[in-house]
């Protein structure tokens, strides 16, 4: 028998997120996605701050408890919660759980299975521990703004906040080897994952380039994109395969000779890029992305539609699969459609469900107050219905 | 030398190519797992290059594609690092009866052909657990396994504009962009390896193997969620480096032709800022007190700051801004990113020696840091068939005449078919 669901995989994880940042935020996000019990910690009520859609993407199928961490009363509760949990997630900066006597070694004392990840812009040491950083600062520093963009223009971030989310990936393949070599063990440990070295890591190909190479990748030229205009907006072409070139000839009546120099080869065709966008560019421009897209992908041609994020949620590819998910006000969420997990058990389609509604801010004090044998007046805390 | 690496008793079957299915069968041998990598001999891993260096893919070092491009291309050695690499042709009864074998012994079996492609050789999940029930299986398809465009090939070049990314990435007012590095596929393959562990992890709870599946047009969509959270169309133009929070936020020109980053995160770093860039007029307005009025009023705010930025070096005005406490770094090319003082201080970086590319290459080390057993990179990526006859004899007990004969039938080996230049 086989498991089903994604929600399915890390079911009974009992998992404490104390988060500052997105880092700690998505990481949790992708446990909670795979079905652990995910008990965020909010050192107090953030709703007010924090955009409805973005709680509802990072914190749906969370459980959210109220509690100031940095305070001694509540350190007492989240030290016996960690106690009976599997895994503490946490984007503190070095030092800050330490101060308050949540240091990796004092919890793993009390809880020798607890797997404690701290996911941090630079690391637990090194010259730049402590210097200030955001998602923006990290693609600098990484070498990953310096290859985005184009050549004498401003290098470019990924859109958003990649480089945490990057960061909160390998906090994921982190925690999660920890969890698999403690049952081995019988121990957990402590995972480090330093925003940098995840982008970093991610652009090994480029490291090793730089080094085989003696120079680095530079940003392109205007025209060396893949990217070519047609009527109704864009269509990302890769053009060099014999068998892509004769079916744009034979499809389009390029009026090209085959047998040209200049585009006889693939490695001729990479280097006269700027030619073959030139012969095609009258042909693209009277047809839409999605007609050459139909027309070229059939014949293996590799293409793509430069797809607005808007036009995504209804994209029937996307819809047959059940890529996003749907939450409405009757499942106890505020309405969105936000993107499901970027993995998934094969012939799962994740769903907005009771499990997977945003919590009311610090809802959940009492249920996990209950992990630990405490009430609420035990705990210094007042009573939720 | 570690006694003990946290994956070491996992053993991986991996089908994959290129860039996402390999990164993500890297990240799991750096931790240990035992990873196999098959290719065939009349169709090695694209990332090689091929087995001339006509395609172009300029993936060589600097001293030249040599004998064997095919076992020196940065592309394919930068992602396979840590494997026993063999060659196996598929499409025949014998190298699948070999493969079998090998899946028999596996823990995971990881690929990222087109959907069709494991059920037409024959070697579908269902059949895969029945030599090796409770197998887990990482498959990786551009557009998963399902939906309309499941059967389409893609590589990174298609699947970020299909994601969106490339709607967002580019300056604003301009044309959508591709990543400089078809990027998507690094998402992919981090994602690959979040999956095959999830699975891991449950079958050691349970006993029970599965499927898992990466989209990668999925994968990349999901690093998009606060564009949809958001929900405001407004905001779903390209981005450039600004932030849907924070302003200002941008990388500027600099006097030296060199670019600097800044955030501004809130109001104590802008009073920063007004402090640093004291000499700038303007920059003081009751305009730009608060959060709000400084992302209203951007445009004039990053022009100010321009001014203030192309004044001096990239180098002295990070001083300046980070002695004041200011989210600020001059913009480092991969190269120096490469020599980084933080991260060389932090021993992340690995010195890559490759049997035939001379010379030691620095590249990213393992970005999970575990305490009590770290991951570890044993050795460079192998060349093309280099563990043939090591895994066959040693996995599967395959004699040395047997050996020949496969190699005789063009099923394994170590060299290209006989004829291929």
């Amino acid at each position: 028998m086989h498991v089903s669901q994604t929600r399915d995989l890390l079911s009974g994880l009992l998992v404490v997120e104390i988060g500052c940042s997105l880092r700690a935020a998505f990481c949790g996000k992708l446990l909670a996605d795979c079905g652990a019990e995910v008990v965020k910690i909010e050192p107090m009520d953030m709703s007010a701050q924090t955009h409805e859609g973005e709680r509802l993407w990072l914190d749906a199928g969370k459980r959210s408890v109220m509690l100031d961490w940095r305070a001694a009363p509540a350190v007492e509760v989240l030290t016996r919660l960690l106690v009976r949990s599997d895994v503490l997630i946490e984007d503190q900066p070095p030092g800050a759980l330490a101060a308050r006597g949540l240091s990796p070694e004092r919890l793993r004392a009390d809880n020798p299975r607890l797997v404690h990840t701290s996911i941090t812009d630079f690391g637990s040491d090194g010259p730049w521990m402590q210097r200030p950083a955001t998602d923006l600062i990290i693609s600098a520093l990484s070498g990953m703004a310096a290859l985005n963009g184009l050549d004498g223009r401003a290098p470019l971030r990924e859109p958003g906040s990649q480089t945490y989310l990057l960061a909160a990936l390998f906090g994921f393949i982190g925690t999660l080897t920890a969890l698999i070599n403690r049952d081995v063990t019988g121990r957990g440990q402590h995972v480090e994952v330093a925003a940098l070295e995840a982008v970093a890591s991610a652009l090994t190909p480029y490291f090793l380039r730089a080094s085989y190479q003696g120079t680095p990748q530079r940003r392109r030229k205007p025209g060396e994109d893949t990217l070519m205009r047609c009527r109704d907006g864009w269509l990302s072409l890769i053009p060099y395969s014999d068998r892509t070139w004769e079916a744009l000839i034979a499809l389009y009546g390029l009026k090209v000779n085959p047998n040209d120099p200049y585009f006889a080869t693939e490695q001729q065709r990479r280097a006269n890029i700027a030619q073959i966008r030139e012969a095609l560019s009258p042909v693209f421009a009277q047809r839409t992305r999605r007609e050459l897209f139909e027309q070229l992908s059939p014949l293996r041609v590799l293409c793509g539609m430069v797809m607005r994020p808007d036009e995504l949620p209804n994209d029937l590819h996307l819809t047959e699969r059940g890529s996003f998910i749907r939450h409405s006000p009757t499942n106890g969420s505020p309405a969105g459609t936000l993107p499901g997990p970027g993995f998934r058990v094969a012939g799962d389609r994740p769903v907005a469900s009771p499990l997977t509604a945003l919590p009311e801010p610090g809802v959940d004090l009492n249920v996990a107050l209950s992990h630990i044998g405490m009430t609420p007046k035990q705990a210094g805390e007042e009573e939720r219905p | 030398m570690n006694a003990r690496l946290p994956l070491e008793h996992i053993r991986i079957v991996d089908l994959t190519q290129a860039w996402a299915g390999s990164y993500a069968t890297q990240i799991l041998a750096d931790m240990g797992a035992d990873v196999i990598k098959i290719e065939a001999r009349s169709r090695p891993d694209p990332w090689r290059g091929g087995y001339s260096a006509s395609r172009g893919l300029s993936a060589y070092p600097a001293d030249g594609p040599g004998e064997r491009p095919y076992n020196r291309s940065f592309l394919a050695n930068s992602v396979n690092r840590g494997k026993k690499g063999i060659t196996l042709d598929l499409s025949t009864e014998r190298g699948k009866a070999v493969f079998l074998k090998l899946v028999q012994i596996a823990d995971v079996v990881t690929e990222n052909f087109t959907p069709r492609v494991l059920g037409n050789l024959g070697l579908s999940y269902e059949r895969l657990c029945e030599v090796r029930p409770n197998l887990i299986l990482l498959s990786m398809p551009a557009y998963g396994l399902s939906g309309r465009y499941s059967p389409l090939s893609g590589i990174g070049g298609t699947i970020e504009p299909m994601s969106g990314n490339c709607w967002l990435l580019g300056e604003p007012g301009g044309p959508p962009q591709t990543s400089g590095v078809m990027y998507s596929d690094a998402v992919a393959g981090i994602n690959g390896a979040c999956a095959v562990l999830a699975a891991l992890y449950h079958r050691q709870q349970t006993g029970r193997g599965c499927h898992v599946e990466v989209s990668q047009q999925e994968a990349m969509i999901a690093m998009l969620g606060e564009f949809f959270a958001r929900g405001d169309p407004e905001q779903l133009d390209r981005q450039g480096n600004t932030d849907l929070q924070m302003a200002p936020h941008g990388i500027y020109p600099c006097a030296d032709e060199e670019w600097l980053a800044v955030a501004v995160r809130n109001d104590e770093d802008w009073h920063r800022v007004l402090t640093a860039c004291a000499d700038t007029p303007g920059l003081d307005n009751m305009r730009f007190r608060t959060a709000a009025g400084r992302r209203q009023h951007r445009a004039e705010l990053d022009a100010l700051l321009e001014s203030w930025t192309r004044a001096r070096s990239a180098r002295d005005a990070e001083a300046i801004l980070l002695a004041m406490g200011v989210p600020a770094a001059r913009v480092r090319r991969v190269d120096e990113a490469a020599h980084c003082p933080h991260l060389t201080a932090r021993r992340f970086f690995l010195e890559d020696q490759h049997p035939e590319v001379p010379g030691r290459h620095r590249t990213a080390g393992i970005a999970a840091r575990l305490s009590e057993t770290p991951g570890q990179v044993r050795g460079p990526a192998p060349r093309l068939g280099e563990h043939s006859r090591y895994v066959l004899a040693t996995y599967l007990g395959i004699t040395d005449a047997e050996y020949e004969a496969l190699v005789a039938a063009g099923i394994t080996g170590d060299a290209p078919p006989e004829g291929v230049a």
